[in-house]
């Protein structure tokens, strides 16, 4: 049935060959392509594209080309083959090719089998790895071809060049029947390289993956490994090349060679790389010239199609600390990455000199914009300027007017922790005796009451303390109140008074019973007394004990004036040292900041009046602060 | 201690201060005298008051420490307790080789305070005891003519009538004559007692 149908074809097609292919399809032409293995695997894809791009090209007409896998690895018998005719036979009965096309030995024998069978007046063309195929008596007819060599050989001598250390070569390779002939011939290949280096060969072929993989994780130190495919297991099963190279990449403890460009940049080192774009575009044309009618092709012999180049990638190279100049010349480099410096030098230079350009340019700007600035200020801005700097100088006053009152509070902070638990003090013993007191029989109640009235008193005195150490400590805003001098003088004397006495100054208040009120910051006010006081106690610590007095007096002075002086009786100033005295950082004393007065002058000058110094002979010092009053009426 | 009433002798210029501390330490029966100035209180000090005193360690005019060398100047042998507001090392350290009985920083706990008093007048009566116990053998020795008081402390060393009469250059017979006045007018019974109240006539 099968062969009566074959034959039936057969011969429509001989007698009518053009009255059928017209009928059946309409202008253009069609190839078939029998690909041996899966038609996805990455060489295979890229040769067919290539192959279809390139026969585009050279043809006019459009050319339809039909792919078939033939999956010979892993299927066979006869049966198989049988099977695939009658499957054609159904499924081109309609659309003869015009060509066939196919490679590897073994496709090429089915195809021309399949040729002879089916289609016998197509041309063939063929690309064959075995060069014996055309010596083969009686030669195929209508056969034209390509003869693709995988130049192990190459290969190995490559790997010797690049690992002069090289003692032994792997090779490792597919175990499908293709493969094992292919391996054959690369051990041929490879023997005279062997015995002439006297290197040991490891064989790695048909091994299933997991033994191969384990393999190449121990091989010796020098061995170069050579891969030829990876198609097919011990048990028929298929593998993608590239993906079991990937795995022999990761495990393999030695550098690996190979002889197809799909898998370079994987980890390969290199090695005479069969290019299957170049291969498909070789066979494209050749399949071109064809069906163009190029009959004298057809008895040409195949000629090796220079498709595979040595190529070295230098990646791997440096991988491997293989040195560049060990790559001989000739050999293409592959990946070789110029650093990013060198290939961006010219874009980072001429990135540097454009900014420095605009730099320049900014630059001029800027010193043209501030010239410009600079006029205008000086033309219109003086005044906001003006009031600028005095604003940020008040505001750096007040900085510092906190901070040297911080310091001075430190400087009382004995006198006050002093001040602190003497009340306590009070407030405990009185409140255990009025606890023993209540105990007692009978209860003492008019005892017990006056402990309470003492606590009471005791416990706004040490509120009182910790009020005025806070309102002094405190930061913030200068504000504008009316304050009385007199009582800002003694808020501050009664401060000080622990200190005073301490230290054995006795201070004497001679205030004027009445003054016009003073406006401004009252803390800065009470800072500025604060200063004077320990400046005087401080300038009579050379006193005898019992001479020691601070003459403190404020009186009106002037219309709109108040005055307000303090007079130690300590050694005096020197006339030379009176202008120092208010400079900050002069201080006479071991530890001073030389603040103090520099500041108190600040604070005085910044309320619109003036501080100064006088030392009358035999009379200590005496500082003379005078403010400006806010109001013409008297405060008490 | 018992015998004579003690009193507290209380000095801090701080008035509220030397208030709470009366009114506590009368609370716990005993009976106080409050000085606000150390001045004041060195006019009164008379030259035997059983007590105690407890001095401010700050004070306007005289501090506490220079107090106290005021008191041991005039003879006043009060054990002393310091109180202070913000004490420091050195003050306290110097108050302590002073022979201060205890430094207490204010404020300090009733049982701080008490503790320290009660301490103070154990000191005082001892001290006061002893005092009594020395003057009662100074009266005692006083008796005693030069030449007796000479035997004496050489039989009070261990040595024998001879060796005494040799040093003495005089006869062993006129040394047991001056030995036997001597125990009698001391009223000692031995020898061995005699050297026992010369012990304790050194020491005191």
């Amino acid at each position: 049935m099968f062969w009566r149908t074959v034959f039936v074809f057969c011969l429509l097609s001989l007698m009518t060959p053009q009255a059928v292919a017209q009928e059946a399809r309409p202008a253009g032409k069609s190839v078939l392509l029998l690909v041996p293995e899966d038609t996805a695997l990455p060489a295979m894809a890229m040769l067919v594209a290539s192959l279809r791009s390139s026969l585009w090209e050279a043809q006019d007409v459009p050319i339809t080309v039909d792919v078939e896998s033939l999956d010979l690895g892993w299927a066979r018998g006869s049966s198989y083959t049988q099977a695939l005719h009658t499957w054609y036979l159904a499924k081109y009965r309609e659309r003869r090719p015009d060509a066939l096309i196919t490679f590897r030995t073994d496709a090429i024998q089915v195809a021309l089998q399949l040729r002879r069978e089916l289609w016998p007046d197509i041309p063939v063309i063929i690309l064959s790895e075995d060069e014996r195929l055309w010596e083969q008596q009686p030669r195929p007819e209508r056969v034209a071809g390509l003869w693709l060599r995988y130049d192990m050989r190459a290969t190995a001598e490559l790997a010797l060049q690049l690992l002069p250390g090289t003692r032994r070569l792997a090779l490792i390779n597919g175990a499908s029947r293709w493969e094992r002939a292919q391996q054959e011939q690369m051990v041929r290949e490879l023997q005279p390289l062997l015995t002439q280096r006297g290197l040991e060969f490891i064989d790695l072929s048909g091994l299933p993956l997991a033994e191969l993989l384990e393999r190449a994780k121990t091989l010796p130190d020098d061995t170069a490994v050579l891969t030829f495919t990876f198609m097919t297991d011990p048990s028929g099963r298929p593998f993608v090349g590239r993906e079991v190279a990937r795995l022999l990449l990761a495990a393999s403890s030695r550098p690996c060679f190979a002889l197809h460009d799909t898998v370079l940049g994987g980890g390969f080192v290199g090695g005479a790389l069969v290019s299957y774009e170049a291969v498909g575009q070789q066979l494209g044309m050749l399949t071109a010239r064809v069906l163009r009618g190029e009959e004298g092709e057809f008895l040409a012999p195949l000629k090796p199609a220079p498709v595979d180049t040595l190529t070295v990638d230098a990646r791997a190279l440096r991988r491997w600390g293989i040195p560049r100049d060990r790559v001989p010349p000739g050999v293409r480099l592959a990946f070789d990455e110029p650093t990013l410096w060198e290939r961006y030098r010219w874009y980072v230079l001429g990135a540097l000199a454009l900014s420095g350009l605009q730099a320049l340019v900014a630059a001029g700007l800027v010193v043209e914009r501030r010239r410009r600035m600079r006029a205008q200020a000086e033309i219109i801005e003086r005044q906001h300027m003006e009031k600028l700097a005095e604003m940020e100088a008040r505001r750096t006053l007040d900085q510092l007017a906190h901070v040297s009152r911080v310091a001075a509070m430190g400087e009382l902070a004995a006198s006050l922790a002093h001040e602190l638990n003497q009340p306590l003090a009070a407030i405990l013993s009185n409140a255990q005796a009025a606890r023993r007191l209540l105990n007692a029989t009978p209860a003492e109640l008019g005892e017990v009451r006056e402990a309470l009235g003492d606590i009471i008193s005791d416990d706004k005195r040490a509120g009182e303390v910790i009020h005025r150490m806070r309102a002094l400590l405190k930061r913030g805003e200068p504000r504008q109140e009316f304050h009385s001098l007199n009582d800002l003088v003694r808020e501050v004397a009664r401060l000080l008074a622990n200190d005073m006495q301490l230290r054995g100054a006795t201070l004497h208040l001679e205030l004027a019973p009445s003054l016009p009120a003073i406006q401004g910051d009252g803390i800065q006010l009470q800072q500025v007394v604060l200063n004077l006081l320990i400046n005087a106690m401080d300038a009579m610590a050379d006193v005898p004990a019992g001479q020691r007095q601070i003459q403190v007096r404020t009186a009106s002075s002037g219309p709109g004036q108040v005055a307000l002086s303090v007079q130690d009786s300590g050694g005096g100033i020197e006339p030379s040292r009176l202008a120092l005295i208010f400079e900050p950082f002069y201080s006479t004393k071991e530890h001073g900041l030389g603040m103090g007065l520099s500041i108190s002058r600040s604070i005085v000058e910044a309320h619109g009046g003036h501080l100064h110094a006088e030392s009358p002979p035999g009379q200590g010092a005496l500082l003379r602060c005078v403010l400006p009053s806010a109001h013409p009426e008297l405060l008490s | 201690m018992t015998q004579a009433p003690a009193t507290i002798f209380l000095v801090d210029d701080d008035d509220s201060v030397l208030r709470g501390l009366g009114r506590l330490l009368r609370a716990a029966g005993h009976a106080t005298k409050p000085f606000a100035s150390p001045t004041e209180f060195l006019e009164q000090l008379s030259g035997d008051m059983p007590g105690c005193a407890v001095l401010d360690l700050r004070m306007p005019g005289l501090n506490g420490l220079e107090l106290q060398q005021a008191m041991e100047s005039k003879g006043c042998h009060l054990p002393v307790i310091f109180i202070s507001g913000h004490g420091d090392v050195p003050a306290s350290v110097r108050a302590m080789k002073a022979g201060a009985v205890d430094f207490l920083l204010k404020p300090f706990d009733e049982q701080q305070l008490l503790g320290a008093i009660s301490q103070a007048l154990l000191k005082d009566a001892s001290a006061r005891a002893g005092r009594a116990e020395s003057a009662a053998l100074q009266a005692r020795h006083s008796v005693l003519t030069p030449r007796e008081r000479e035997v004496c402390t050489l039989v009070a060393q261990g040595l024998t009538n001879k060796e005494v009469a040799q040093q003495l250059g005089t006869t062993e017979k006129t040394i047991k004559v001056h030995r036997a006045r001597v125990i009698q007018k001391l009223g000692v019974d031995s020898v061995a007692e005699l050297v026992r109240f010369v012990d304790r006539l050194g020491q005191a």
